[in-house]
């Protein structure tokens, strides 16, 4: 590490990397640091991604890919299951070697990659942010940069030392908690992401059981923070897990907290920008977030590249990121957030009978209108979300 | 509000002592981290509103002062590392 760096890219997640790989592509000074002393460990993530995104940012690796998906279910709690197929080919990875692959290559492409190494403050000068304060080893140095990239996830303090506003509201942060199971073998489908749904058993959120070998699966849940006084969410994890999986061992404990706000309204400061988790870039519905926080990360360096080559990383510069981000991102997840709160407020009855209305009809057959029509027909009690429904129906079409 | 104001008051000494200590906080600490279950996920770091909840890679830390005991923390931490002091009902006192 030297004393000063053109980009400082704080946290090695796919984001951070991402961000870093474009910076140095760009020729830029750049300088890659994760607080950890592994990246990509410990994992904190269910670790499902699109396929076609994924590799927009990575080639494909079988050393990275640990199932491919050709199917997802939506279960109740009754056990009725929908069955549709994914909108894009589906991979669980395994996120140590896919995160360490990302810091790689962008250290290939030049950047300085450190470890171990945490900001521990941020740097002013004349009201812009001018570098970070990095513990490592036990000793504190100032480096400077022209622009920082806030890519230090969902506790990002390096946003909040830079005066934005991250503090989410407790309905629209999920608390997560997942299971690495073994002895899965008969008990999950190879080639299938289930969801389990209903707010007995994930209030405010959902359950999942993803493939990542023939005999081991992450089974894990999200609650939404304001819905933790019947448990934590490995509470309600552990009962799941009691339910469908007796004999199962855990091989694996992951927990994590998942802004599902979308993102920041506010992303860019002087000399500073926030992408992936820091800015809330994950799926306000899934609160799936490693090809969106990739995309905020690229979008972020287009705009901030730019801004370095005019000599300007005042705020006013850096802005048309937030806007390229609103532009592609913000209708479809203002959907989903809507669609998540319909959910969260639907009497739990209706869910599951919407879900057992669901699995009797040929999905593949019908059009996601006629689906809908099917649905309200038997539910008409969801007229009342009519609104959600029919936003949620143009965009998604 | 009167979580913190639960020291039952001591033999009234003068009538202002008396409401001094009633008025007192139990202790200055707020929110009590079990280490040994905190996975160091931050989670809490995110949802803390007066960012006084800091993590180092494997190592939580609270600045008790500048806690306002909103509970947020305690409510979104997913495995119980963090509850509200009380010290007499708390089962993770040791680790404070």
């Amino acid at each position: 590490m030297r004393e000063a760096y053109e980009v400082i890219v704080v946290g090695a997640g796919p984001a951070g990397s991402v961000a870093a790989r474009r910076a140095a592509e760009a020729g830029l000074d750049t300088l890659l640091i994760e607080k950890r002393q592994e990246i990509g460990a410990p994992v904190r993530c269910a670790e499902a991604v699109g396929a076609l995104a994924t590799q927009e940012f990575i080639d494909e690796d079988p050393r990275w890919i640990n199932a491919r998906i050709d199917y997802y279910s939506v279960s109740n709690r009754q056990g009725d299951r929908v069955v549709v197929p994914p909108t894009e080919p589906t991979w669980v990875v395994d996120r140590k070697v896919f995160d360490y692959e990302l810091a790689h290559v962008a250290n290939q492409a030049g950047a300085t990659v450190v470890t171990s190494a945490a900001a521990t403050g941020l740097l002013r000068e004349d009201g812009r942010a001018s570098g970070v304060t990095i513990k490592r080893f036990g000793k504190t140095r100032d480096v400077k940069a022209k622009l920082i990239i806030a890519a230090d996830g969902t506790e990002s303090q390096i946003a909040r030392w830079a005066g934005l506003k991250t503090v989410p509201p407790m309905a629209d942060y999920y608390s997560g908690a997942q299971y690495l199971l073994g002895n899965m073998a008969g008990r999950m489908e190879p080639n299938r992401c289930e969801y389990h749904v209903g707010m007995t058993m994930a209030p405010g959120g959902y359950l999942w059981v993803f493939p990542k070998s023939a005999d081991t699966a992450n089974v894990g849940i999200v609650i939404t923070s304001d819905k933790t006084a019947g448990g934590t969410a490995r509470d309600y994890l552990d009962r799941f897990v009691a339910e469908h999986y007796p004999g199962s061992s855990i091989l694996n404990v992951v927990v994590g907290g998942i802004p599902a706000t979308g993102a920041l309204k506010k992303m860019v400061t002087d000399g500073l920008m926030t992408v992936g988790d820091a800015a809330h870039q994950a799926d306000p519905l899934t609160a799936g977030g490693i090809n969106l926080g990739m995309y905020g990360a690229d979008m972020a360096l287009q705009v901030g590249i730019e801004a370095l080559r005019r000599g300007d990383v005042s705020a006013a510069a850096l802005q048309p990121y937030e806007k390229m981000w609103a532009e592609r991102f913000g209708k479809m997840h203002a959907a989903l957030y809507q669609i998540r709160k319909m959910m969260t407020q639907m009497n739990p009855d209706t869910l599951d009978g919407l879900i057992r209305t669901a699995s009797t009809l040929d999905l593949q057959s019908m059009t996601p209108g006629a689906v809908l029509m099917t649905l309200l027909k038997e539910y008409p009690v969801m007229l009342l979300q009519a609104r959600t429904l029919v936003t949620t129906g143009l965009i998604l079409k | 509000m009167f979580r913190f104001f639960r020291r039952p008051p001591a033999p009234a000494l003068s009538p202002v002592l008396a409401a001094t200590e009633a008025l007192a906080p139990v202790s200055a600490v707020k929110v009590l981290i079990a280490q040994d279950v905190c996975h160091h996920c931050g989670g809490c770091v995110a949802v803390c509103p007066p960012d006084v909840i800091f993590l180092d890679a494997m190592h939580l830390t609270i600045d008790q002062d500048g806690c306002t005991a909103c509970e947020r923390c305690v409510k979104m931490c997913p495995v119980h590392a963090l509850e509200m002091a009380a010290p007499k009902e708390s089962r993770h006192a040791r680790s404070v």
